[in-house]
């Protein structure tokens, strides 16, 4: 760490200069000047203050001769070469005062009716729960994500209460920043280690003041607490995110999950997540489950969603699979999009998806220096999709389809559907089985069969016939599927295809770690609220890929691209070489091999600006190939984004690296909480506090009310949730 | 500088609020940061009185070694107060052990034509309108 007085250089030469840039009016950098985000960019671990409110201005430019931004015309030029050579800028820029107002959560009645415990002034029973609404505002700058997230707790009741509320967001979140509105004053969070963040928490709520919580329970499942919230008054907290956009055969997604869906627990598992009933959790003795709604029960809870996407080239193509969209307002910069109306039903994922022009993406690369003269940046790499040339290659799949209780109905037909469509397209040279599990596994049959259409009859047939109900018991699934030797000279591939809700995540990734030898795995998401911390770690150690298929998607598109990705050739035992650049600590760690059209980003420091090459080498069929892009990291700030998604993905590595056993828990603790304060962000060990400490609210009642959630779209509450207490 | 004493059981800490002071003598900085030394932990840092209308960003990092470092932005100047009167930069919500109060050991700022200014910082507890449980 720098000393004070390096941080007070630093920081006043850094000020300084900007205040002398304001008198030649760049305006761009004004912003810097009079937004506090400055000290976030200067202070490396500052709390975040940037976020949709906050403007970039995004090029992503593809030039033979260097670039000039037309937004910003005093901008250094900076040489590239070749063709392909495209350089991502992202600057801040002044406030456009455009925070778009939250759609009214009055406007319309929320849906169903619910009972609660709680009685009204009169002593009728109360059909409210605190949480009102969630508005999530999001910026999408070339491939990177800004999100905040702001949520109403109100108190309808005649008692103090506490709130408790668990939701998800983005398995590779990085939460940057948590506050706190209490009518006009507004309370930054501070991260703590958890356990000092929880201590304090019940301090505060044993004696009075408002207080907020926000402790991470998996990286993709939240919980959040709000006490002493007194009758009639309401509490607003907001978390900003950052994450990076996914993209796959040409387009970008930008997915946000508004429920968790109904997790099954196997015996031991250690922080389980239980599904319950209303009022479950009073049940339990404990609030860390999940309550659902019944079917006809609603809890008010409504959601509105904008977003504004400076993708930096034109959008050509613009749709939400999962929400009807309002009219998309274009300008020259800027694409917004928002919901055509309030979500009151908060049981799926929003998707929005947009395919940009220009010519086909080979690399991108964002960086900047952090106050203590270190660079951050994220390069990502776009495979062609022609990467290794040459014809299809024959596989051998083995399915390994989810149908346990919470796939019944829809995501099961959908995920057959899928496994139909794929069978399809086998040749006479691949060779395929099919695994299923709920309480237990069970196969179509005992060895690889070759692919004909005799034996792709009998696998429909068996498919048909195939039921859904009992626990997720994916380890019993894993172990079937791996009991089919992987023969020499042939790819393997193990297909998941489930919803993913299950707690045991680290259980199932380390033991797929352990005995998974030189198969992969290709991970696809079924359902409208997918666990996708699950199968993206399922595709990262299986050095595969995800896909997605909603309840209400035609499979057969994506069953293609699919088929066409596990059947071409791909980069195997890839490294990544610098030339030109002195970069370090790059996540992950080694290189993931290349798989044709499917991106691969690295994140990375630096100590010195400056140009070079990036060069990840491997074997395709068994000869060696290359790719290389050329890498420019920038001598311009970054605004803290970039740390701490670095962080996160450092994070992610680190408690992957400990849960496969090459790394001690103790040692992989120590340094994801080091990381985690350092760079002001969420983690396993680490939970944002504020607290209010300008009064003690009245009256001595501590009612807590969990919040319940809609269950997911298409998943059945029969299947999930036992009566009267958790799975 | 070592971490400050914290409670460690629970019950043991109770909260107090502390406003930030900057004693009006001189041109209002664009930019601020100061360091305190708190007996204690922070548990929220809430904005100023204009022109200290930003919620101020703290150095995460820095507490990592005990070390509470607040930064901020002014948005206009201060009203005339008066030279020697007070201004609310911020306020932070502190959870102790004792009645001790927050010291501050650093304050800086950019004037408007980037000049560095040494600020006149104080801390005061702020009476609560209650007492605690």
């Amino acid at each position: 760490m720098k000393s004070m007085s390096t941080y007070l250089r630093c920081w006043t030469q850094a000020v300084g200069a900007s205040a002398a840039l304001v008198r030649r009016d760049v305006r761009p950098l004004l912003a810097l000047v009079t937004s506090a985000a400055l000290l976030a960019t200067l202070l490396p671990g500052c709390a975040n203050t940037s976020g949709p409110n906050t403007r970039y201005e995004y090029s992503r430019i593809q030039s033979r001769s260097g670039f000039a931004n037309p937004a910003q015309e005093s901008a250094p030029q900076i040489e590239v070469d070749g063709p392909w050579d495209e350089v991502w800028v992202i600057t801040r820029r002044e406030r456009e005062g455009d925070r778009p107002a939250p759609q009214d959560p009055r406007e319309l009645p929320g849906i169903g009716s619910l009972i609660s415990t709680e009685m009204d002034a009169s002593g009728a029973p109360m059909a409210a729960f605190p949480l009102q609404s969630t508005d999530v505002t999001a910026q999408l700058d070339g491939p990177l994500a800004t999100v905040r997230v702001a949520q109403v707790f109100a108190n309808p009741f005649v008692r103090t209460i506490e709130a408790a509320y668990v939701f998800p967001l983005p398995h590779d979140a990085a939460v940057a920043d948590f506050t706190m509105r209490v009518g006009e004053r507004q309370i930054r969070g501070i991260v703590r280690e958890r356990a000092e963040a929880e201590r304090i928490y019940r301090d505060a709520r044993s004696r009075g003041y408002v207080a907020s919580l926000l402790a991470e329970e998996r990286p993709n499942i939240f919980m959040e607490r709000v006490a002493n919230i007194e009758p009639g008054r309401s509490v607003e907290v907001e978390l900003t995110y950052f994450n990076m956009l996914q993209y796959a055969d040409g387009w970008y997604e930008w997915r946000f999950p508004l429920v968790v869906g109904p997790r099954y627990n196997p015996p031991a598992t250690p922080h389980p997540i239980p599904a319950l009933p209303l009022g479950g959790s009073a049940n339990e003795g404990r609030v860390q489950g999940v309550e659902y709604l019944a079917p006809g029960e609603g809890s008010g809870h409504s959601a509105g969603i904008h977003v504004a996407i400076n993708a930096g080239v034109p959008i050509e193509e613009i749709t939400s699979t999962s929400h009807a969209l309002a009219p998309i307002e274009r300008s020259r910069e800027v694409t917004r999009v928002r919901l055509a109306a309030r979500d009151r039903e908060v049981n799926r994922d929003f998707v929005l998806r947009y395919r940009v022009g220009g010519r086909e993406q080979r690399y991108g690369v964002i960086s900047g220096l952090g106050a203590d003269g270190r660079g951050t940046f994220a390069m990502t790499i776009y495979p062609p999709v022609g990467l290794g040339g040459g014809g299809r290659m024959p596989v051998d799949l083995v399915f390994v389809v989810d149908r346990s209780g919470s796939m019944a109905g829809p995501p099961l037909e959908q995920a057959k559907r899928a496994m139909s469509a794929a069978l399809g397209r086998l040749g006479p040279e691949d060779r395929f089985q099919i695994v299923d599990f709920g309480s237990e596994a069970a196969a179509l049959g005992s060895e690889l069969l070759w692919a004909s259409r005799a034996t792709v009859e009998g696998a429909r047939r068996y498919l048909e016939s195939m039921q859904a109900g009992g626990g997720t018991r994916v380890l019993s699934g894993l172990a079937r599927a791996l009991a089919f030797p992987k023969a020499d000279g042939r790819v393997q591939y193990l297909v998941f295809l489930g919803d993913g809700f299950v707690s045991n995540e680290a259980e199932i990734t380390a033991e797929l770690a352990r005995s998974l030898g030189d198969r992969r795995v290709f991970a696809l998401g079924v359902g409208s609220s997918v666990n996708w911390h699950l199968t993206h770690e399922l595709a990262r150690v299986g050095r595969g890929a995800v896909a997605s298929i909603d309840i209400g998607d035609d499979p057969t598109p994506t069953v293609e691209r699919f088929m066409d990705l596990v059947s071409a050739p791909l980069m195997q035992s890839a490294r990544l070489e610098w030339s030109g650049v002195r970069v370090s600590e790059t996540w992950p760690r080694s290189a993931p091999d290349l798989l044709p059209g499917r991106p691969v980003t690295v994140l990375g420091r630096y100590d010195s600006p400056g140009s070079g090459t990036a060069t990840i080498r491997g074997y395709v069929r068994g000869a060696t190939a290359s790719v290389s892009v050329p890498i420019a990291l920038s001598a311009m700030p970054n605004d803290g984004a970039l740390d701490r998604l670095w962080a996160r993905a450092k994070i992610a590595e680190l408690a992957a690296e400990a849960n496969r056993g090459e790394r001690s828990e103790r040692s992989a603790r120590e340094e994801i909480l080091s990381t985690a304060i350092r760079h002001g962000i969420s983690s396993p060990f680490t939970a944002f506090i504020a607290v209010d400490g300008s009064r003690v609210t009245q009256g001595t009642d501590r009612t807590t009310i969990v919040q319940p959630v809609a269950m997911p779209a298409g998943v059945r509450y029969d299947t999930t949730v036992p009566p009267g207490r958790g799975s | 500088m070592p971490p400050r004493a914290a409670a460690q059981q629970d019950g043991e800490g109770t909260f107090a609020l502390v406003d930030i002071e900057w004693t009006w003598d001189g041109p209002t900085p664009l930019a601020w940061m100061i360091e305190i030394e708190v007996p204690g932990l922070i548990a929220g840092v809430e904005q100023g009185d204009a022109p200290f209308g930003e919620l101020p960003a703290y150095d995460s990092a820095a507490l990592e070694s005990g070390v509470v470092r607040l930064a901020g932005a002014t948005e206009g100047t201060v009203p005339d107060v008066g030279e020697g009167r007070n201004v609310r930069m911020a306020s932070v919500t502190v959870w102790r052990t004792g009645s001790e109060l927050p010291r501050v050991t650093i304050a800086q700022g950019v004037g408007p034509g980037g000049e560095s200014l040494a600020l006149s910082v104080t801390c005061a507890e702020r009476a609560k309108d209650g007492p605690e449980r």
